[in-house]
């Protein structure tokens, strides 16, 4: 069938179906900037656990902040859906700013640090740099 | 007869260029007041600290987000972190004006 288009304005059409396509069927991804602080703005040692994520999973990602300095945690996350829940909990260190023990869930952790996980739930259009306020039990 | 504006192609793109500067140009700043008691809280706005609990007026930068994030925390002290959209801080200024958060004391 012959088309009424001429070709400059197929290849148009064709680029913007591309581009339009690849929009929608990408991931939009955006790299977080996590610290943890107590109520007297002290660094926290947490794990970060991210979106439904398993707790040894994010162990084994190395997605923990504050274990040896102040420095934040610079960590990409995927936003397959609108919303992603992300949970900031404290973790034991010893001296040398191992993990001593990695918790499985946020009593375990209130359990093992006496410290209350921080909660929130992300958007991809929210600020990259957050920080996540821990409360004593 | 509707006129049509025939511009050489250069022109085009210049034009284009202009009106893109001009709606990335408009404005995403809000003078917000905001108070915390105890006056010796710390007030965080996208989690950088912006200033102490005392009431202040703050310029709040939205850039390319759609929700900003404002903290109080004090020693002791039961923090507060609250998200808003422009819509809500719009809403915030028209009808109460100030912030105003009262923290409570740990138990």
């Amino acid at each position: 069938m012959p088309s009424h288009l001429t070709r400059p304005a197929r290849r148009a059409t064709a680029i913007a179906a591309s581009l339009l396509f690849a929009a929608c069927g990408s991931i939009p991804t955006r790299t977080l900037e996590i610290r943890a602080i107590d109520a007297d703005e002290r660094p926290v040692p947490c794990i970060v656990v991210v979106g439904g994520q398993e707790w040894s999973a994010a162990a084994k990602n190395q997605q923990f902040v504050h274990l040896k300095g102040d420095e934040p945690l610079r960590l990409p996350v995927a936003f397959e859906r609108s919303e992603v829940d992300i949970i900031v909990a404290a973790v034991p260190v010893d001296g040398q700013g191992q993990v001593r023990q990695v918790p499985r869930s946020r009593p375990e952790s209130t359990d093992m640090t006496g410290m209350l996980a921080d909660f929130r739930r992300v958007r991809v259009t929210d600020p990259e740099r957050m920080l996540f306020i821990l409360r004593r039990k | 007869m509707p006129t049509i504006l025939r511009l050489p192609p250069g022109s085009r793109h210049a034009l284009l260029a202009g009106l893109l500067a001009c709606a990335g140009c408009s404005s995403s700043t809000y003078k917000v007041g905001i108070a915390v008691d105890p006056p010796t809280a710390s007030v965080y706005v996208n989690g950088e600290r912006v200033g102490a609990g005392s009431r202040r007026v703050y310029e709040i930068d939205f850039g390319a987000n759609e929700r900003i994030c404002i903290q109080a925390v004090a020693s002791s002290h039961e923090p507060v972190t609250e998200m808003f959209t422009r819509q809500q801080i719009n809403d915030q200024i028209s009808k109460y004006g100030d912030f105003s958060w009262v923290l409570k004391q740990e138990k």
